[in-house]
């Protein structure tokens, strides 16, 4: 279909001009035309008037005096006139007076009133009357054929349609050619607009040297390129800073140490990082099909869900949260999110931070944990010196109570009810002496024997002995996968352990309906596991479980069972030093103990034991015979007058001389001045000044080599191998006369009797 | 009014067709002066008198022995009127009748001929029209004179006479008659 708008321009000026022509020309002669015709038309007409006017003036004087052939002349006059058709000429009667005709006779007319008129059969009609002074004397009609007015109008059509055509040929030639003048330049600005556009060459100027509307905008034109030009360099200059900008971006984005994401506000992932990827091993493709929600840890979900959802609304902006998202392993990682919305072209994203903290969580717990371990540790050892300070003092008590009422029962006679009394009170001093020894065996400062034992064996006496006191209602399940691991330690004390742990499941049963398990196996210990229990150290470890399925434990009640006299029992179940004892035992034998429980579940005691291939370096106390008396000379030093009294009534009466000192430098020193008259040394430890061991490791470095019996309330230095800082034997307080005779018997075998010398 | 008009119009048919039973037929003498008596209102159309009248009359006086004139103009202007006058008609023997009165029209008879100069002189002097039907007398001075001519009743006009009396003559007339010069 024919556009204009698709025609070239050339074409278009041409074809305006041409048009224009045609219409101008047209319009302009159509109006001459008409204008000519109607001329013609009025000129005819008023022509043919003037001609009647004549004849009828002609005609006034014949017509007067009744001349028809007068008339007739007249009339005859038409004959030169081709274009008349036929004049009758009327008297005043209207009657036809004289007539005549150029082509055929014609009947008369019938005259009309208007003076003249157009027939459509292609005459003009004219009617006049003929008048002298105002007085009609008759009338003329004429009529005239229009032949020669239609030949006119023949002939001037024919002449404009030629002079029209004539004319639009020459526009057409005259737009062809005159076109150029305004074609060319507009099709030269094309061209360099083309130039422009295909090479973008703006350096391409058009001539300037035209002064013309067209010289103003090929100016217009070559300032555009320059201006376009400079545009160019800046758009291209901020192209290249923009890509460097956004490959910078790029670059910090897909490199940045946190994951970033950008969301919608239905929380579906926009664009992602590689960190984001990295963070939860998926494929990008694969993570931009997720949402938000959908890789939140279930337990957090309900937890973020408000904030989520505020968030995703786009009300709360700028929070930082930790939550823990699941990865496409499955794994679990904590993550700091931070959340923004933002403003991109009119819509609202949100864009988020993620900051992998799983390490620091893990580590945070970890210190948590260790924190709360070392908080327990120090804890325990606080309550344990404490303990061991006050049981320390009570030994000191006891130890008079027991040797002056020992030494007060031999003076005393047989079935005296004084006696009597005097045995009440070292039995009662002897409990009290053995809840000191617990309190001690907590805080790990009670004497301690260590040898090699079977640890299975422990277990298979500790549950013989349990069977008898746990009734048939609690199910007691043993699982033993050890075989003779052996661990270094005390024999009674790991016993304790096992039952102490076994009664206090059975104490958590309800009723005591329920299921025990013991379970022992041994555990090799790596770094990670010590990393989280600094007590235990790489190696192997034999692990002994005791589980029950009773009401389990809160965390509160955890933090603190194994506190002495704490205990959650009714009154008369127990002292509240059971597992404080398991604690302190476990301790000194350099193990761990875990507790895992949960309310209504159960609880685990896992109680980690060193494996030991050590032989037994313990000081072994032999079941020998016991001399009733000794003969010797010794120093007896100690700060406390009670027991100083009291080690010199026993050991007087075990037959020594005793010289007896409370100020252990001034003794030293007297030893030293005479090293020979001193058979034995028997010597406090915690004393002012100096102290036993620092004593006898002086005595040591003299060369001075005199059995030295260390006697203490305290228990730190029982662990120790304190032969090589010159105590024999290290007792700890009360000390029993039957104990003390057995110790001396051993270390002085040739100065023993059986009877007072 | 009406009445007027339609006895009017019955005349001037009757007149029409009395003259045209004159022209349609071989003259005869009465109907040649018929005609004759027809042509003086026709001139009065074309003529105009300097002179100014404040009659009511238009007064054609006959002088001379034309008896005939004398009734055929009677007999046309009985009833008749010149320049919407009523028409008079005298007739006089001599001279010096005609020096007593005054009128539009002047027919002078053939027999006036002896003092035709003397009549012209005074109706040049009063401009009086001067009509005759004698030959040679528009030479003379009379300023119509019919004559006949293939049977038809023409006329001569002195023009000069005419202008002499002061009487205007249109070129209407003037087309129609044979203009002749003369004292």
């Amino acid at each position: 279909m024919f556009s204009f708008q698709n025609i070239s321009i050339k074409n278009k000026i041409t074809l305006i001009i041409v048009g224009v022509t045609f219409l101008v020309i047209t319009i302009g002669q159509s109006i001459l035309f008409f204008k000519e015709i109607k001329d013609q038309k009025t000129n005819i007409t008023n022509n043919y008037i003037s001609y009647t006017n004549l004849i009828a003036e002609n005609c006034i004087s014949p017509l007067t005096f009744e001349d028809k052939n007068g008339v007739y002349q007249i009339l005859l006059s038409a004959n030169s006139t081709k274009d008349i058709h036929s004049i009758f000429v009327f008297d005043e009667r209207k009657s036809v007076f004289s007539s005549f005709f150029n082509d055929e006779i014609t009947s008369p007319p019938i005259l009309r009133t208007h003076l003249h008129h157009f027939e459509s059969n292609g005459y003009l009609i004219i009617n006049q009357p003929v008048s002298y002074k105002d007085k009609v004397i008759g009338y003329i009609h004429v009529k005239v054929s229009l032949k020669s007015y239609h030949q006119f109008i023949y002939d001037k059509i024919t002449f404009l349609s030629i002079s029209t055509l004539s004319l639009l040929v020459l526009a057409y030639i005259l737009a062809s050619t005159l076109q150029r003048f305004i074609s060319k330049p507009i099709l030269d600005l094309a061209n360099a607009t083309t130039n422009f556009s295909n090479l973008e060459n703006y350096f391409k100027n058009l001539n300037t040297a035209r002064t013309d509307e067209i010289g103003v905008l090929y100016n217009s034109f070559n300032n555009l390129l320059t201006s376009l030009s400079l545009k160019e360099k800046e758009r291209t200059a901020a192209e290249i800073a923009l890509r460097e900008s956004e490959e910078k971006f790029r670059v910090s984005f897909e490199n940045a140490p946190l994951g970033i994401a950008l969301l919608d506000l239905n929380g579906a992932f926009l664009q992602i990082n590689t960190e984001i990827c990295n963070l939860f091993h998926y494929s990008r493709a694969a993570f931009l099909k997720k949402n938000i929600r959908d890789i939140i840890h279930p337990s957090d979900i309900i937890e973020s869900k408000n904030i989520l959802d505020s968030l995703l609304s786009g009300k709360n902006i700028g929070k930082t949260i930790e939550v823990r998202f699941i990865t496409k392993d499955n794994e679990n990682i904590w993550c700091i999110l931070n959340s923004n919305l933002v403003t991109l072209l009119d819509d609202s994203y949100i864009i988020i931070h993620l900051i992998d903290v799983t390490k620091r969580k893990e580590a945070e717990q970890a210190h948590l944990q260790l924190q709360n371990q070392v908080q327990q540790a120090h804890k325990m050892e606080t309550i344990g010196t404490l303990a061991g300070g006050i049981s320390h003092d009570f030994k000191n008590i006891l130890n008079p109570i027991i040797g002056f009422s020992t030494l007060a029962l031999q003076s005393l006679p047989n079935k005296s009810n004084a006696k009597k009394d005097i045995e009440k009170v070292i039995k009662a001093a002897h409990r009290a002496d053995e809840l000191v020894n617990q309190i001690l065996a907590f805080s790990r400062q009670n004497e301690q024997i260590y040898s090699s034992i079977s640890f299975s064996s422990v277990i298979k006496e500790s549950i013989d002995l349990l069977r008898a006191t746990i009734p048939s209602t609690t199910e007691i399940k043993v699982t033993n996968d050890i075989s003779n691991e052996k661990v270094l330690g005390n024999h009674t004390q790991l016993q304790q352990v096992v039952m102490n742990l076994c009664t206090n499941a059975y104490h958590a049963l309800p009723d005591g309906h329920g299921l025990i398990t013991i379970h022992s196996t041994k555990v090799n210990i790596d770094q990670p596991f010590v990393d989280q229990h600094n007590e235990l150290k790489i190696g192997e470890y034999l692990l002994l479980s005791v589980t029950d399925n009773g009401k389990g434990m809160s965390k509160d009640i955890i933090s603190r069972i194994f506190d002495p006299f704490y205990t959650t029992k009714k009154v008369g179940q127990g002292t509240g030093l059971g597992l404080s004892v398991v604690h302190g035992v476990v301790k000194s034998h350099k193990g761990h103990i875990i507790v895992n429980s949960k309310t209504n579940e159960g609880t685990t005691f896992n109680v980690y034991l060193p494996i030991s291939n050590e032989e037994d370096k313990s000081t072994h106390i032999k079941n020998e015979e016991v001399p009733e008396y000794f003969d010797g000379t010794v120093m007896i030093i100690d700060d406390d007058e009670m027991s100083l009294i009291l080690m010199e009534r026993i050991l007087t009466n075990m037959g020594f001389d005793s010289i007896i000192n409370s100020d252990s430098t001034i003794a030293l020193q007297m030893i030293k001045n005479t090293p020979e008259i001193y058979d034995l040394i028997v010597c406090d430890q915690t004393m002012p000044k100096l102290t036993g061991v620092q004593l006898a490791s002086t005595l040591k470095e003299d060369g001075i080599k005199i059995p030295f019996i260390l006697n203490t309330g305290s228990s730190d230095y029982i662990d120790m191998d304190l032969r090589d800082k010159g105590v024999n034997v290290s007792i700890g307080k009360p000390i029993t006369v039957t104990k003390l005779k057995s110790i001396i018997s051993q270390l002085l075998p040739h100065s023993t009797t059986k009877s007072r010398s | 009014m009406r009445n007027f008009l339609s006895k009017s119009f019955l005349i001037i048919t009757a007149i029409i067709i009395y003259c045209c039973s004159i022209f349609s037929s071989s003259h005869s003498q009465a109907d040649e002066n018929i005609v004759k008596a027809v042509f003086f209102e026709r001139f009065s159309r074309f003529i105009e008198w300097k002179k100014v009248s404040n009659n009511d009359e238009f007064k054609i006086i006959i002088i001379g022995s034309d008896i005939r004139m004398l009734n055929h103009l009677k007999k046309v202007y009985g009833n008749h009127t010149i320049k919407d006058k009523s028409v008079v008609i005298q007739h006089i023997e001599n001279v010096s009748d005609l020096k007593k009165t005054d009128c539009d029209i002047l027919f002078i008879s053939e027999n006036m001929s002896k003092n035709l100069d003397q009549i012209i002189e005074y109706s040049s002097q009063k401009s009086i029209l001067t009509i005759a039907d004698s030959k040679n007398f528009a030479k003379r001075g009379v300023m119509i004179n019919f004559f006949l001519k293939d049977s038809s009743v023409q006329f001569k006009i002195n023009q000069e006479a005419a202008k002499k009396a002061n009487i205007f003559i249109s070129y209407h007339l003037l087309k129609m008659a044979e203009v002749v010069e003369g004292s």
